[in-house]
């Protein structure tokens, strides 16, 4: 063994931390080089220095510094976590409710319209501009759900749909 | 109250939510991870700040921690790492070289230093990172070689390398306590 690999394993070989083997091999080093025993003096003798120049004290508090930053910590995770969830949740109903309204303004829209197209066509330019005259929501182009008699928007659907059986 | 569970059982528990298993293991461990943070960076105020992100580091990511290894190592590792980060970044103001002296120190703090103390302090500073680091790991916190190498990222045969390099300048910056 040389020198150099002896005293890198001084440390390991004062605190017992070699395998036997490794430690008699050092051991027997030791016994035949006095620059290697002058060497594990000093180690010795450096110990010692070292082990006078101790830390100073932890400052007052630090626990509860830690604990009260992991406590703030802990709470923000569970806000991000909680947040995103909810905020998911009520836009997709959000999202649903706006489409159902939209499909359902759609089809009354088609209704009306294809109610006012048949009542007109069914009735005739002097029924239209007569009930454009007696009754407001004729004059607003809604004629069709003006009730006359058996030409009401319900007669025309029922009308509509019997010319689509024939 | 003290808790009679292994540092591992206390890091599980923690993993849950329990934050007075973790307030356990802060208790148990903040010396040392102060004491090390400290003589890594020679200033109280920036050990209190490594410190603490020690644990805050740990208690984030407490839903990863298997306990393969001793908890003692696991923040040992997380210390030394932001200590070295600390220092890298830190090394451009150090024109000389020298860790800072720490400036919280009284002046009476300071008088009551040994000469020796002080020596050793500003001995310490001087060697290089990875040095100063296998130094503090294990001549003052008393890691085994193998736990310091861990600690370390690194191998036994590289630590003891390091140690020796340390104990070589050590003793000639301290040469003239070795005399009596």
């Amino acid at each position: 063994m040389r020198c150099g690999d002896a005293q890198s394993k001084l440390d390991r070989f004062v605190a017992h931390e070699l395998t036997s083997a490794e430690r008699a091999q050092v051991g027997a080093h030791l016994e035949s080089c006095a620059a290697c025993r002058r060497a594990l003096a000093k180690f010795r003798r450096l110990q010692g220095i070292l082990a006078d120049a101790p830390a100073p004290p932890i400052p007052g508090g630090f626990a509860d510094r830690v604990v009260a930053r992991a406590r703030t910590q802990q709470a923000a995770a569970a806000r991000s976590k909680r947040g995103p969830r909810f905020e998911q949740s009520a836009w997709k109903t959000i999202h649903f409710s706006a489409a159902r309204a939209a499909a359902l303004a759609a089809g009354l829209l088609l209704g009306l319209l294809m109610g006012r197209d048949t009542w007109r066509a069914s009735a005739g330019p002097q029924a239209v501009a007569a009930a454009q005259q007696t009754d407001v929501l004729a004059a607003a182009g809604l004629e069709s759900l003006v009730e006359s008699g058996g030409d009401s928007l319900a007669h025309s659907y029922i009308r509509l749909t019997l010319v689509g059986e024939r | 109250m003290e808790s009679s569970l292994s540092d591992e059982a206390l890091m599980l528990a923690a993993t849950g939510g329990d934050l007075a298993a973790f307030e356990q293991l802060v208790l148990r461990h903040q010396e040392s991870a102060w004491r090390t943070a400290y003589r890594m960076v020679g200033c109280r105020r920036e050990a209190e700040d490594l410190a603490q992100e020690a644990f805050l580091r740990v208690f984030e990511a407490r839903d990863r921690y298997r306990p393969t290894a001793a908890f003692r190592t696991y923040l040992y590792r997380i210390v030394v790492r932001l200590c070295l980060d600390h220092l890298r970044k830190r090394r451009p103001l150090a024109t000389d070289g020298l860790a800072p002296v720490d400036s919280q120190l009284s002046a009476e703090q300071q008088a009551a230093e040994s000469e020796q103390a002080q020596a050793v302090r500003e001995a310490i500073a001087c060697l290089p990172a990875n040095q100063r680091t296998a130094i503090v790991l294990r001549y003052y916190e008393g890691l085994s070689g193998r736990e310091t190498a861990e600690a370390m990222d690194s191998s036994v045969k590289a630590v003891e390398r390091l140690l020796a390099r340390a104990r070589k300048t050590l003793e000639v910056r301290l040469g003239d306590f070795f005399r009596d």
